[in-house]
């Protein structure tokens, strides 16, 4: 009977933890695997591992974090050579890379004034739905695209990404630093190739 | 604080990385400097957008219910 209730207690605490941060996980999830099916099995296998784990959790601390943490080591060992990688980036190239930039010389090619070019910047921006953000992120590699996304979409702070990933903070800070390079990079492409912007030229 | 120095410190600044004098120092950069305002304006609409195309979808029904399995038997 104690053992029952006991039983009943820590599934309810469970549930009260973890359960609401589900859709989270799963968006993660999908970004991760870029895949509807892998992502479903990844973030099931994570909850039967927190479950099984969940007298390591230390109460009080952030369940989101130890959440991610798992499922990052889940993909990781299961589910990362599934799909072909993204190639590697030559960094060089873009180290120097602005998207902001590139999109001010090319609307104010035109002779416009600078508050103009800085309002069409904005536009440019607003152009890119959430298919091109996503479709470009697809492309950052797997290294690059998870500390952006731990950043960007959790809010995580770099000592927290780099727990999360076990690297160091440098290394979380160069990550960030070029993904989001890369990112932009993509986005340039796709703003050329779509003609996002063919009005301003 | 010049632009060079402000730009270097883009990222840890949009990430609330910075202690908060260097933060101050920027945010009044920014208030004289139009270019580097204009720059730090749009990479912080960059991070919420990839925020916002990022949480979108909702976990299907019947992945709620095999992890409502896995501890309500």
């Amino acid at each position: 009977m104690a053992a029952e209730k006991n039983n009943q207690a820590k599934n309810r605490e469970f549930e009260e933890l973890f359960l609401p941060l589900l859709d989270n996980l799963y968006n993660i999830a999908l970004r991760m695997t870029r895949n509807v099916k892998d992502s479903e099995d990844l973030v099931q296998e994570t909850y039967l591992k927190a479950y099984r784990f969940f007298h390591r959790f230390e109460r009080g601390t952030n369940a989101r974090a130890w959440l991610l943490t798992i499922l990052t080591n889940t993909f990781r060992t299961r589910y990362r050579k599934k799909k072909q990688e993204p190639e590697m980036v030559d960094f060089q190239a873009i180290e120097n890379f602005c998207l902001a930039d590139e999109l001010v010389k090319t609307i104010s090619a035109g002779d416009k004034s600078h508050a103009k070019s800085a309002e069409a910047v904005t536009q440019a921006l607003k152009d890119y739905v959430s298919d091109d953000i996503l479709q470009a992120l697809e492309n950052v590699p797997e290294q690059f695209r998870l500390a952006v996304l731990f950043s960007d979409v959790e809010g995580f702070s770099y000592q927290e990404i780099s727990e999360i990933l076990d690297i160091s903070v440098g290394t979380v800070k160069s990550r960030i630093f070029r993904g989001r390079k890369i990112l932009q990079k993509l986005l340039w492409n796709f703003a050329k190739e779509k003609g996002i912007l063919k009005g301003n030229e | 604080m010049t632009c060079q120095e402000a730009v270097d410190r883009l990222n840890e600044y949009l990430d609330r990385e910075l202690d908060n004098l260097t933060s101050d120092q920027i945010d009044k950069h920014l208030d004289l400097c139009r270019l580097c305002c204009d720059h730090f304006e749009f990479e912080k609409k960059m991070k919420s957008l990839v925020q916002k195309s990022c949480i979108k979808e909702k976990a299907p029904a019947f992945l709620r219910d095999r992890i409502l399995g896995i501890f309500k038997k």
